[in-house]
Order: structure tokens, then sequence, then C-alpha cells
């Protein structure tokens, strides 16, 4: 046996554009079998922080991060740039995990998938909420029929208005809808084993002052008849007591599963900061998500989530966009690969 | 003091009729129902007259309101006999199955010159009420996305007509019409629809639909029949300066716990006093009891003043035909599969 250090996957991090990049390169961190070791990052100070806070390496040039051998990253940059960076790390040979929505763009996402293919690297979307506990058990019992047949579901993704590259649509793609469809999309693809039929959507600009949509709701249909509604919407003020929520209501023949993703929080009224907010205390998902990529990655293997999945997600938020547009369903059309 | 007869003595009429007792302005003279039992039951405790003939109520020339609580499908030609009888009518929501029939109905009332009232008793509930006046306040800025819920097991009714798709025409026409009616309410005529919906039918029926208003506010309404559970209903209304929640679930203050009953299963029994898995099964019933506020007290008391020619009360007949107009449209958007304008 070698040394176990010897055996270790060397992660960088491209970007740090994207907040949950400081949560994945924790979990990094806290992995026996993994090392965080370089940023490369557009912003150079931001970049420089993070180095500085993790003790590793920054370039300033996503190419200097590749060529200081690491055998994965984790794409955190703007949506708009995915394509670039995860193609780039395709042909270095590194495996990607890629923050979602995966690109901006449906044809981005087609590239950046064949590019991984292509190297032989493992393409994993960041898809967190399917390694919540009490999601994966919400799939099982469906699955088991606890339920009967699965007839509709209600569904949330709230959250509130990020601010920053968020809001600017040639570095976002969208708003509240491509940010918060994703996940529960891919809830739906994932629990109900099944893919999507038709979108209708409503989407508006009405929280905030600025050009990009702030709310909206959808209205889904799979290909087994199954409907399903999602409210993504940055509808959370910034004083309510959590940043939002992942919620379904599954309606079965035999009985209905009411899932709040994140209810394991304790509530928390601190007079020093003027506030009351909730404090999860749950799994962390987050860890979970970086342990079955750092593993896929090792093993070669496909992640919970890969590439296509991700594709799925997006095509969804982006037909949401079509039919708010023209003001009817949208058939989806799914790109092959 | 008003004469009171209330037609149908099922649960409505049975809500309605202890209300018009908490008035203090109203008698009650005549429970009408074709169970002659179940008129009786109800008419005992106010000493009223048990009868299954609508006849002798609607000829007594002391009898000025009568309270139609019967099932939706028999709405328009019992309202119409007392209206032509010259009696002011109090009906439960929905006003009808179509827009025709309701129409009529109205029409019917004004000819004989008596006041028709509808029962959209959510616009009495103390909280959809102070969820309106902060709306209508401003205080919550400009108002993106309302998401309204209302869920409960499939109903029991007379004969299970709510299991009959021509006699109740399902779940938006008969619960979500609550809902519909206080977008209404708040925000003026809704836009375009789109719905989808299973069932019509026992042993559930459940339907999710997505609204857009005119005045640009987008809402969501959830109707259930599929929830094997007590009754609650649910609203979220988010805008550009704060956000407010409610849910009927979480704001009842009182609650019953009482252990098992005693029950024949000799086992089962047994597991109890051994602690097994059957222990410490008991009955939890929850309760939300309000005094001035209680809404169907206020309802009947609004409608009251209105027969008196007081003033004109919250819910006029054009604004149930409205809400039913949304109804038919999710109805409609559900059977096509279509988004679908209102009007």
């Amino acid at each position: 046996m070698t040394d176990g250090a010897e055996k270790k996957l060397r992660v960088g991090v491209m970007s740090f554009a994207h907040m949950h990049a400081y949560s994945y390169a924790r979990a990094v961190c806290s992995l026996p079998d993994a090392q965080l070791v370089g940023v490369a990052d557009d912003d150079e100070a931001r970049g420089k922080a993070a180095a500085e806070q993790y003790g590793i390496d920054y370039f300033n040039d996503i190419e200097q991060l590749l060529d200081s051998g690491v055998d994965a990253v984790i794409v955190c940059s703007e949506n708009a740039r995915h394509r670039d960076h995860v193609v780039a790390a395709a042909r270095a040979g590194a495996h990607v995990l890629c923050e979602k929505p995966i690109a901006a763009d449906v044809c981005d996402g087609a590239e950046m998938i064949e590019a991984c293919r292509a190297a032989g690297v493992v393409l994993a979307t960041a898809f967190p909420v399917r390694h919540v506990p009490a999601v994966a058990r919400t799939k099982q019992l469906v699955e088991e029929g606890k339920i009967g047949k699965v007839l509709a579901v209600k569904a949330t993704n709230h959250g509130r208005m990020p601010g920053g590259w968020f809001i600017e649509p040639d570095l976002s793609g969208g708003g509240a809808v491509i940010d918060h469809t994703v996940h529960v999309a891919d809830l739906l693809r994932w629990i109900l084993n099944d893919e999507f039929k038709s979108v209708y959507a409503e989407i508006d600009t009405r929280f905030y002052d600025f050009d990009i949509d702030d709310c909206g709701t959808l209205c889904l249909e799979m290909e087994n008849g199954v409907f399903a509604t999602l409210d993504p919407s940055w509808s959370r003020p910034r004083t309510y007591p959590t940043w939002g929520d992942v919620t379904m209501e599954i309606i079965g023949t035999d009985g209905v599963i009411s899932l709040n993703a994140f209810a394991q929080c304790l509530v928390e009224a601190s007079d020093s900061q003027g506030a009351v907010v909730y404090r999860g205390w749950g799994d962390n998902s987050d860890l979970a998500l970086v342990t079955d990529f750092v593993s896929a990655a090792r093993e070669g293997r496909r992640p919970a989530a890969d590439g296509v999945d991700g594709l799925r997600a997006l095509e969804v938020a982006l037909a949401a966009y079509e039919s708010s547009r023209l003001g009817e369903v949208v058939a989806l059309d799914k790109l092959d690969c | 003091m008003h004469t009171v007869a209330i037609w149908g003595a099922g649960t409505m009429g049975r809500v309605h009729a202890k209300r018009y007792a908490m008035t203090g302005e109203a008698q009650l003279k005549y429970i009408i129902d074709n169970d002659l039992e179940k008129a009786t039951r109800l008419a005992q405790p106010f000493d009223a007259v048990a009868t299954v003939d609508p006849g002798p109520a609607v000829r007594d020339p002391q009898v000025d309101v009568i309270d139609v609580c019967l099932p939706t499908y028999l709405h328009r030609e019992s309202v119409e006999l007392a209206a032509g009888h010259g009696k002011h009518v109090f009906c439960e929501k929905p006003i009808a199955l179509t827009l025709d029939d309701a129409n009529a109905m109205i029409s019917t009332c004004k000819s004989n010159g008596v006041k028709l009232g509808i029962a959209h008793v959510v616009r009495y509930f103390p909280e959809y009420e102070m969820a309106r006046d902060m709306i209508a306040s401003g205080r919550l800025g400009r108002v993106g996305v309302v998401r309204l819920s209302r869920t409960g097991p499939f109903p029991g009714g007379w004969n299970d007509w709510y299991a009959d798709p021509q006699l109740s025409k399902g779940l938006f026409v008969d619960l979500s019409i609550h809902d519909f009616d206080f977008l209404n309410w708040c925000f003026g005529p809704v836009e375009r629809i789109c719905a989808r919906k299973v069932a019509t039918s026992r042993p559930l029926e459940y339907g999710l639909a997505t609204l857009r208003m005119e005045s640009g506010v987008i809402a969501h309404v959830e109707g259930s029949w599929a929830h094997p559970r007590p009754f609650s209903y649910k609203f979220e209304i988010s805008g550009s300066e704060g956000m407010i929640e409610c849910d009927s679930a979480k704001t009842k203050p009182l609650t019953l716990l009482t252990l098992a009953q005693p029950s024949s299963d000799c086992s089962k029994n047994e597991k109890a006093r051994e602690g097994g898995p059957e222990a410490g099964l008991g009955v939890a019933t929850s309760e939300s009891p309000l005094r001035e506020r209680d809404p169907y007290l206020r309802e009947i008391q609004d409608f009251l003043a209105y027969v008196r020619g007081e003033r004109l009360p919250r819910v006029l007949p054009e604004d149930a035909v409205a809400a039913l107009e949304v109804s038919l449209a999710a109805t409609r958007s559900a059977d096509l599969g279509e988004a679908v304008k209102v009007r």
C-alpha cells in the first residue's frame, strides 16, 4: 500500500463567485481522501482571501490552476462562465463538480457533457438537496408505494434575492426562475423516475426594481401524467428567519407525503442581532454532495447527479421562460445527449 | 327581530342556526329538511318547527329570511321559491353550478324586491380580513406572489352529492372558490389561469391552479380533498416590502388530547397495557374558538343589517358570480390542459 497522502484527490476551486464554493471547500478540507490545493479566481481579492483562508495556492488564471496538477475541480463561477471553465478542466483531464444551474444555455450544457465524456472525466452537477436525508427518505417512501400511485406534487423553492451577478442577465442567464427551478426539477425527475413533458409559467419582476425576474410559478407535467407546481420566487424578505425553503406535498392514491427539507432547525431570538433566526441542525448536505463527488472521481463512477441531470433541470427552467413569453403551455424539447 | 327559516339541516345548517340564535336579532321558526328526524334534532333546542315541506315557511308572513344550506344543485330552485314569496335569502356558497343559474337567481331576487346574500365566509375570517387590510394599507409594498391552500379529506354529504361531478362540479367550484373569492376581493379580477386536477369523485380529488391577476399579481391555489387529516387552510402573501403567512394548523390555541378508547380488540388492549406499539394511541382535536370575531356570526350579522337596509354587505351576489366564474375557468383549464382567459 502506498502512503495515504499520496492517494488523496487533489481538488481545485474555479472561482468563488457562487457563495456555495465556501461550503464545498470546507467539505473538501474535512475529507480524509481529498485535499484542497488551489483556487483560480478572476476576482483577485476574493481569490487571494479564499486561498489564505484555506491555506492553498491562488492563481489568477484557470490554466495555471489546471497545470498545477489537480485531479478534480469545483466550478463555482457565474452561470454563463461554467462552459469555459468546465471544458478547460475536462481537456486538462480533471473531474468536475459544477454548481447549478449547469449553464445558462442548453447548448453550453451539452458541450460540457460532451467534453467530459470525451476526456473520460466525471461531470457532477451540484444538487445537494438530493443528499438531504428527508429527501432521500421521500424517494424511498414513494418507491415503496407508501402513498400508492403518485398523482400530483406541490413544490416550493423560495429564497432571498441574492444580488450581485445573480441579477446580471449576461452572467446568470436569468433570475429567480433559473436559480430556483433546477433543484426541484431535479428532485421531481429523481423521486418520480420520470421526465418532464410540458411547462407553463407565470414569471415577473415584482419585488425589486431591476430588469430580471424575481418571482414566478410553474405548472409542470411529467411524461406519465403526474402534474406539479413549483414556486421558485425570491420572495423571502431579508428579515425572514431563514434563507428560504425546499418543500413538497406529494399526493398519491393512498396518501400524502409532506416534505419540508430544512425543517430541522432551532429558533434563535437574538437581541444583539435584532432578529429571529432559524439555525439548522440537520445533516450537512453539501458535505454529502462533495463526499459523493470525490468518491465518484476516485472510482471513475457516475456521481449522484451527473451532467445530463443538470441539463434536464436547466431545460425546464428555460422552457418556463419561453412559456411565460408565449403565454401558453410549452412542450419540453429534450436535447439528445 | 328577524324570523328565520333554515332550509337544510346538514353541517352548514347547524352552523348557521347556532349563529342566528347568537345574534340576538333573529328567531329561528322553521328547520326544513327532507329528513324529518334531522330537522327535528336541529329544531328542538331553538323551539323551531321541523318540517319536510318548505311551504309553511315560505308562506308564513312572519318569516322574513330563508337561509338556504342545501347542496349547490338545489340552490337555484330553492332561492327562487323563497324569493317568489317575498323572502330575503341567505344562500350557502357556491351561489350555483352555472353562471346562468347564478344570474337568474340574482334577477329573480331583484324583481321580487328581496335581498340575496351568499355565504362566502372566508371574507369574515379574521386572519384573511387582517391580511386584506395589510395588503390594502400598502405595508407589504407591491404584492408579487400569493399562495393559498385549502386541504382536507373528501367531504361527506347528503346522498354523497359531492362525489357526483354533475351535482358538485368538483373541488375548484366547491372548495377553491373560497380562495378565488379572496383573490378577487384583494386584487380584483383574474386574467388567466392554468390549472391541473385529478378526479372528481371518491376517494379523492386534488387540484392546483396558477393564476395571473389583471393587476399583475401571480397567485397559486391548492385545493385538496386528498388529505387524510383534519381540514386546514394556509396562505402566504409576499410583497416588495414584506410578507405574511398563516397556517390554520399552527394557529389553533387549544388541543384536546384523549387516551385511546377501550377497544373490543383484546390483543390491542393487551399491547397498550404492555406499553407496546399500540400504547398511547389517542385522539387529538384542535380548535380555534372565537367570540365576537366568529366569522359565521359576522357574515349573518352583516346580511341581517343588509336586510334592514343599514348597509351593503361585504359579499354582494355579483362577487359570488365572479368567484364562480374563476372556479369554472380553472375547471375548464384543467379539462383542456391549457391556460385559459377567465373572461
